[in-house]
């Protein structure tokens, strides 16, 4: 039995090529329907998002061949064309990549969370439709373990990287939780439409709209329920926001230090936070010195990303150290599970050695036949105490194959297939012990 | 070494070791600090409390049945004050506990605790007035109202810190564990109006103290007086921002400059000759 991973992501395939390996939601129930009847693949697991697309396989050896045929076949790609995109992992280096794709360190942003939750949704799919068994299962689990584990103990996740994100941090920071601050929103270019969004999910209220092409204005107003103002009345409406996203295409300051400065006045300097992603400026710098006006241009939105993403990478090393011990975690679990079956036939060994001293000695013991059992069950697991710890601290030095022959030689045991025995017993835990 | 100085190296103990965990919690080391360090932090004040019940009924200067304040000297009263300030924060002011405030906090609890460790002269005057239930919600009002503009004073220094590295653009890990502004300024006035409402009490409860024991609301003497101008100047403040709606920068700093009057009437008066109140801090 071998376990494989084959996969593409943004590191090594452009978005043109990624989006041809992308599965639907629909394409991925399909797919993980389809691969039940793989030969040779026992337990399976996809993950397909905007920036990678893996599959997950444990099985007879070839199945990394027939993985590979499937993700062409099934997104209607020669084999040809797909192998040189694709990476592969075996073994350990699956389990290492899929904690950090979990943990966000293979992420395009390092820390996002979106990742969690995808895999999270990728995990609960495959479980409905009973693609996981025991090995996989487990090493998904695990993976969601990790990656909370990561975001709980370390920062990786602190601080927001994108501009429309940091805006809506920013007027956190300002005005606290947001509760229904208004925003004036001055041109309407894309990232004022995500920024805007961004706000609105974090509890904004009351949006205006404002564009020298009222038309523009009046789209977007619609979008999102906003009020779309002409141009020559944003003045106005000014002196009742409190965040504005300013993105025309002016070739001068549009919002004035004087006209700022009234306002505040009348506002009765409640803050106002201006967030100018306009090229030329549309804000004039200056407006930053008066009291309680807070003044972000697109490069200050840069800045505060880039030093956000220094305090991320600052934190990888902690990441990859809780990556590493539970790798190491589900390394003992997984080098144990060679040894489960003999340890089972250890058990039934006793069991039977025991049962027969048992049944030849009752007539001597008659009516305490309930304390005698008790008794040999108690020498019988003292017995084997020492062994199956031994056994244990083998699996995690490497050095079990010598105890299992030397067990095997010793009691005459007979040959077993280790972790299929052993998948049965291993009983994973229910899903919503996972979410929390 | 003596119980009350036992007591008090545990509670500058647990106040220092809080100020460890919210150092290293500010600085990113760990994320759960922070929490650790609001518990040593409480730990430190429920110490403290045990220390102001021994002192007061600490039968050394009174007779065993009878107890006292114990603010008879700097060195009591330097610590009550201290105790005064971590029961407004961590009591009264529960729900709005913050996190960077402990950072600032703990250093200023500290630094009161510290005469405490040294032996004053006892004020004999104040011991025979104990008796008299005016006399002490006076003292006790007195003391918890300057702690709350004290702590007033904290997060508006705080605001103003976080006011200048928003308007700086300042790295965010300066203000990363900065509550949002709006939050700081709510806790400023928050503590304002205690402080208000506590004062008031003291001002008025010390009139009619001195009315039963002298005759008169004696309000002629420094301490009386500055603290009147302080309660005055707190007031107007407030009806800036709570009917005039006045917010942001301003009006903080304002609360800020107030703080220096709340210091004056509890320390700079003592420079004064005369008055009721000579001879106690």
């Amino acid at each position: 039995m071998e376990l494989v991973c084959i996969g593409l992501n943004h590191k090594n395939c452009p978005v043109e090529i990624r989006e041809q390996f992308a599965f639907s939601e629909l394409q991925l129930s399909k797919a993980l329907v389809e691969l039940r009847s793989m030969e040779g693949l026992r337990e399976w697991f996809i993950l397909s998002t905007c920036n990678r697309v893996e599959l997950y396989g444990r099985g007879f050896s070839g199945i990394e061949n027939s993985l590979i045929h499937f993700l062409a076949e099934s997104r209607g790609l020669d084999v040809c064309y797909v192998k040189p995109y694709l990476y592969r992992y075996h073994e350990r280096e699956v389990a290492n990549h899929l904690f950090r794709v979990a943990s966000g360190l293979d992420s395009l942003v390092v820390g996002e969370n979106e990742i969690y939750g995808q895999v999270r949704q990728a995990f609960r799919f495959a479980n409905e439709l009973k693609a996981l068994d025991s090995i996989l299962y487990q090493l998904v689990e695990r993976s969601l373990r990790v990656g909370k584990r990561v975001r709980s103990e370390t920062r990786i996740n602190d601080g927001a990287v994108s501009v429309s994100s940091i805006a809506v941090e920013l007027a956190e920071k300002i005005f606290g939780k947001l509760t229904g601050e208004r925003i004036l929103i001055l041109g309407t270019g894309k990232i004022s439409e995500l920024t805007l969004k961004h706000l609105i999910k974090a509890g904004a209220g009351e949006i205006t709209v404002t564009s020298r092409t009222y038309e523009r204005a009046l789209e977007l107003a619609q979008k999102y329920g906003a009020k779309p103002i002409g141009f020559d009345s944003w003045l106005r409406t000014l002196r009742a926001s409190d965040i504005v996203i300013s993105s025309t295409a002016a070739p001068h300051h549009i919002v004035k230090f004087e006209d700022v400065k009234g306002i505040m006045l009348e506002r009765r300097h409640k803050p106002l936070f201006f967030i100018d992603i306009a090229v030329p400026r549309d804000v004039d710098p200056r407006v930053s010195e008066i009291d309680d006006v807070y003044l972000y241009d697109i490069d200050d939105l840069k800045g505060v990303s880039e030093a956000n993403l220094r305090l991320r990478k600052k934190e990888i090393s902690k990441c990859e150290l809780i990556v590493e011990r539970e790798l190491e975690s589900f390394g003992e679990w997984y080098e144990f599970l060679e040894a489960g079956p003999m340890v089972q036939k250890l058990n039934a060994y006793f069991d039977q050695v025991v049962e027969r001293e048992v049944s030849k000695a009752a007539g001597k013991f008659r009516g305490r036949e309930t304390e005698l059992r008790s008794l040999v069950q108690k020498i019988k697991a003292s017995l084997l105490h020492v062994p199956i710890k031994k056994l244990k601290e083998s699996a995690r030095t490497g050095s079990l194959e010598r105890y299992l022959e030397t067990l095997h030689s010793l009691f005459q045991l007979k040959e077993g297939k280790p972790a299929d025995e052993m998948k049965n017993q291993e009983k994973p835990p229910v899903l919503h012990e996972i979410d929390h | 070494m003596s119980l009350s100085l036992i007591l008090l190296s545990l509670v500058v103990g647990a106040y220092f070791s809080a100020l460890v965990l919210f150092v290293r919690g500010f600085l990113g080391a760990d994320r759960e600090m922070g929490r650790w360090a609001g518990h040593l932090m409480e730990l430190g004040f429920l110490l403290q409390t045990i220390w102001i019940f021994a002192e007061m009924f600490a039968g050394s200067r009174m007779s065993p049945a009878e107890f006292h304040l114990p603010v008879t000297n700097v060195g009591e009263a330097s610590g009550f004050f201290a105790w005064s300030l971590a029961f407004i924060y961590l009591v009264l002011l529960r729900r709005l506990q913050i996190e960077a405030f402990g950072l600032v906090l703990i250093p200023v609890l500290v630094l009161f605790l510290i005469p405490s460790f040294f032996s004053f002269p006892v004020s004999r005057t104040l011991l025979a007035y104990f008796g008299d239930p005016y006399f002490l919600i006076h003292i006790l009002t007195a003391f918890f109202g300057y702690a709350s503009f004290a702590l007033s004073f904290i997060g508006a220094s705080l605001y103003l810190f976080l006011d200048q590295a928003l308007k700086r653009k300042s790295p965010v890990q300066i203000y990363r564990e900065f509550p949002p502004l709006e939050d700081l300024e709510r806790f400023v006035f928050r503590t304002i109006f205690w402080g208000l409402l506590l004062l008031g009490g003291a001002i008025l409860t010390g009139a009619l103290w001195s009315k039963t024991v002298f005759g008169s609301f004696i309000l002629k003497e420094p301490k009386s007086l500055a603290s009147l101008l302080t309660w005055v100047v707190y007031l107007v403040i407030m009806y800036l921002h709570t009917v005039l709606l006045i917010k942001g920068r301003q009006i903080v700093r304002m609360s800020l400059i107030a703080f220096v009057l709340v210091l004056f009437t509890f320390l700079g008066t003592s420079l004064f000759q005369g008055g009721l109140h000579v001879g106690v801090w």
